[in-house]
């Protein structure tokens, strides 16, 4: 697992931004990033003509405009321009343009804002996630900067010794509690005749438990596995319910499940804990470039 | 290992080389019994998959077919915002010329005629014989045979242009191998394309010279065996040697534009002198019976009657285009940048096989015809006859019956040396290509060497047991590549959906208004600014 050294955070210039520098200034206090780069995509529609004809006025480029503004942010969040911290301003309007330059440069992680307020506005965001390579943290307006306990959710697919790893990382330098949970899916609203439920269950516990003693070898994790029973509900909100339950403040999880579907660019579970009605910040592992 | 004389990808230019050599020494030593050993080899495959054949390309027929007319349709070589090369017009000439090639001169006479006269199933030189070798020999040459190239070449387009990965076979295994596609699996899938590529190309140089052998023979009456043979290959082997080494790309690319023209000519030439209203006739009649009979016809495996007429027939030809799929499919790859899947699916799949059709129904229809006039006439079939006795001096035989048979005959052996060349010199590029990683341009050397290696291929072959042997090669490398074919197809798919998923993606709206909004309020803070001192 790559250590976190260079990260991206995408601004839009509305008062989340100063939240999420907020946030991850608390994470930048103890890990001391290298490189720190904030992202801001210009999307103009094209027939926004007073826009166009306002940004004309202007005594210098538009890109330094923006820049200026970003920085002046900077100056309040974090006190002094860092050296370590660059601003990329994405002009031309492109997504899928911007998406190869993030990819390009290799960003351990990329940080995005969620806002609750304005229904529909986490579309940009959403996009990002699901169109990038990079690892991303997704961070919900007015979610508390605090890092105290950190849930793993782990299905044993590729990608949960990542998620352990990343979570490892994360708890030695915030110095957080990992708590490691697996929900466990029979499907029983499918099969409503069946007679051993509870044998069941407990088979596929104890098959969770030694996919986990081998996974805790290999990562030297700790923790209980937390083993959350099938409820009939979706993983996701299992998983989520949970993750209220310990005052979790952070979900790390991976990308996509045990099943790999090509229509999907994030699996299932994870699509649903990003979307608007959650609250708690996720951090999505992505599989290696 | 690159510099300025060789620029190889060492783990799949040694194992390929070492191969080719072995089996060359082992064929020249062993002599004779290699023949009986070729023999009993392709038997063997035919035999017992040959049902593989017959299933698999049908296969990639319906997942054409689910390509072209499912959501993925819509998704772009190249990208969104990629446009096409070439006119559509000029695109369906190159398809077409793609397989357009030596296959067609040797049997565009030579097969209709022979299933005329030792059909699989109906009486000889019956009526219902003639319509059955029409409808095999469009079979052969029809819908089959495009979507197999269809396959690679899309599989290839899309991972060269909308992934950017270089320009071979091992590509295409991405999304189900990863990042081992640079390591030792994707080294075994590169090797793979190369023996087939070039047991495919020694396949039709072999056939080509048979027919440039067989002509000479029917004309100046120069004797006709193994030797004349692999000397003729020497000699046009050097003449595309020289091509290469003269680096004019253009000599080549001018010398194949004539090739189809010339082609063209000798289409028109027939079709004028021969049986003009019978060839349109019999066109439209035979398209209708393809298309009615086509299910029953590619799926037919002699279950119930095994005559062994398939293995000969039927299981060589898809072998055949399979082993020369990575061939074409890397030329229609690189001239179908800018078209969407379903464009793709639809030009490669039918222009082609309709050209195709009346190419056969021109001169192979054409043949029966006159045989069945001969006959009518109170001859017994001594044209039908004489063009099967000797495949290779069918169209010779066939061209007898016209005005200025002498000019014709010299023309059709100027145009299948010709076209050996123009195919000698492009196999080289390809098989150049994927020895080297996929790189484009490599050193002259290189490709000398490959353009070498197939004629000496082909030679070795045509002296370890003749046309056995060249269907031996062809059909025993187009299994393994018939494996490699079928997880194409997967691997294609898997990576085109996510293709769409993105495409989706990017094309649904983001929030313009409130955001434009935020953006209004940043610029006006400045005017702000500026205006205060």
């Amino acid at each position: 697992m790559k250590p976190l050294k260079k990260i991206g955070i995408f601004l839009d210039l509305s008062e989340t931004d100063e939240f999420l520098l907020r946030y991850f200034k608390k994470m930048d206090d103890v890990f001391d990033f290298d490189s720190l780069t904030l992202v801001h995509f210009v999307a103009l529609e094209s027939d926004s003509a007073d826009l166009a004809s306002l940004s004309e006025q202007l005594p210098k480029p538009l890109e330094e405009v923006i820049e200026d503004e970003v920085m002046e942010l900077v100056e309040k969040v974090f006190g002094a321009k860092k050296s370590s911290i660059h601003v990329k301003i994405a002009l031309g309007g492109r997504l899928d343009g911007l998406i190869k330059w993030v990819d390009a440069e290799q960003f351990n992680l990329v940080v995005l804002g969620k806002k609750m307020k304005e229904y529909g506005t986490g579309v940009f965001s959403s996009k990002v996630i699901r169109l990038t390579d990079s690892d991303c943290l997704f961070v919900p307006e007015d979610a508390k900067t605090e890092f105290e306990s950190i849930v793993l959710a782990l299905d044993f697919s590729d990608y949960s010794q990542k998620v352990i790893r990343r979570g490892l990382n994360l708890a030695k330098n915030l110095s957080s509690k990992l708590l490691p949970v697996h929900i466990v899916k029979a499907g029983f609203q499918y099969f409503p005749y069946f007679k051993n439920q509870e044998k069941f269950q407990k088979n596929l516990r104890i098959t969770a438990e030694s996919s986990y003693k081998k996974v805790q070898k290999k990562t030297g994790l700790h923790e209980e596995l937390i083993c959350v029973e099938d409820t009939g509900n979706h993983i996701s909100k299992s998983l989520y319910d949970t993750a209220l339950k310990h005052k979790a403040n952070l979900i790390v999880m991976g990308n996509k499940g045990k099943s790999d579907e090509d229509d999907l660019l994030v699996g299932s579970v994870t699509d649903r804990m990003i979307s608007i009605d959650r609250k708690i910040p996720v951090l999505i592992v992505k599989k290696d470039q | 290992m690159k510099n300025k004389y060789v620029d190889i990808h060492n783990p799949v230019f040694f194992p390929a080389v070492v191969l080719l050599v072995v089996f060359m020494v082992v064929t020249i030593i062993v002599g004779e019994p290699m023949v009986v050993l070729f023999d009993s080899f392709k038997n063997f495959v035919t035999e017992k998959t040959g049902w593989l054949f017959i299933l698999a390309v049908n296969v990639f027929i319906i997942f054409c077919l689910f390509l072209g007319f499912s959501k993925y349709g819509s998704v772009r070589l190249g990208g969104k915002d990629a446009t096409p090369d070439f006119s559509t017009s000029a695109w369906f000439a190159m398809l077409f010329s793609a397989g357009m090639g030596i296959g067609l001169l040797f049997y565009g006479v030579a097969e209709p005629v022979s299933h005329y006269a030792k059909p699989p199933v109906a009486a000889p030189f019956s009526v219902e014989s003639a319509q059955d070798a029409m409808n095999f020999t469009f079979l052969h040459w029809g819908i089959h045979a495009w979507a197999v190239y269809a396959v690679v070449a899309l599989s290839l387009a899309f991972f060269a242009f909308n992934r950017n990965m270089p320009l071979t076979i091992r590509s295409v295994f991405y999304p189900i191998l990863g990042d081992k596609i640079h390591g030792w699996m994707g080294d075994v899938i590169d090797v793979f394309s190369v023996m087939a590529t070039i047991f495919g190309l020694a396949t039709s140089l072999g056939v080509g010279v048979r027919q440039v052998s067989g002509g000479l023979h029917h004309v100046f009456d120069t004797p006709n065996n193994v030797w004349i043979q692999v000397a003729l290959i020497a000699g046009i082997t050097a003449i595309a040697t020289i091509s290469v080494i003269s680096g004019v790309d253009k000599g080549v690319k001018i010398l194949s534009e004539w090739n189809v023209r010339i082609a063209g000519l000798l289409l028109v030439f027939v079709l004028i002198f021969g049986p003009t209203l019978f060839v349109f006739k019999s066109f439209i009649q035979n398209m209708g019976v393809y298309l009615n009979e086509l299910i029953e016809v590619s799926t037919w495996t002699e279950a119930f009657v095994n005559k062994g007429w398939q293995g000969d027939w039927t299981v060589f030809y898809w072998a055949w285009w399979i082993s020369w799929s990575p061939f074409v499919g890397m030329f229609i790859a690189r001239i179908s940048k800018g078209r969407t899947i379903r464009e793709f699916i639809f030009g490669v799949l039918l222009a082609p096989s309709v050209l195709t059709f009346f190419w056969m129904t021109t001169l192979g229809g054409s043949a029966i015809f006159l045989d069945m006039q001969d006959t009518l006439a109170g001859g017994n079939h001594e044209f039908a006859k004489a063009i099967v006795e000797d495949e290779s001096t069918a169209l010779f035989v066939f061209l007898e019956k016209f005005p200025l048979r002498m000019v014709g005959s010299i023309l059709g052996i100027l145009l299948v040396a010709s076209f050996f060349v123009t195919s000698a010199d492009s196999g080289s590029l390809v098989i150049d290509s994927i020895t080297s990683g996929g790189k484009l341009n490599t050193p002259t050397a290189q490709r000398v060497f490959w353009a070498t290696t197939e004629g000496a291929v082909a030679a070795v072959l045509l002296i370890g047991g003749g046309l056995t042997a060249l269907q031996t090669a062809t059909i025993s490398t187009g299994l393994p590549f018939l494996v490699i074919l079928t997880i194409m197809c997967y691997s294609l798919l898997k990576g085109v959906k996510k293709e769409y998923a993105r495409d989706k993606q990017l094309t649904d709206d983001v929030d313009q208004k409130s955001y434009t909004n935020r953006l209004t309020k940043v610029i006006m803070k400045q005017l702000d600014k500026n205006k205060k001192p």
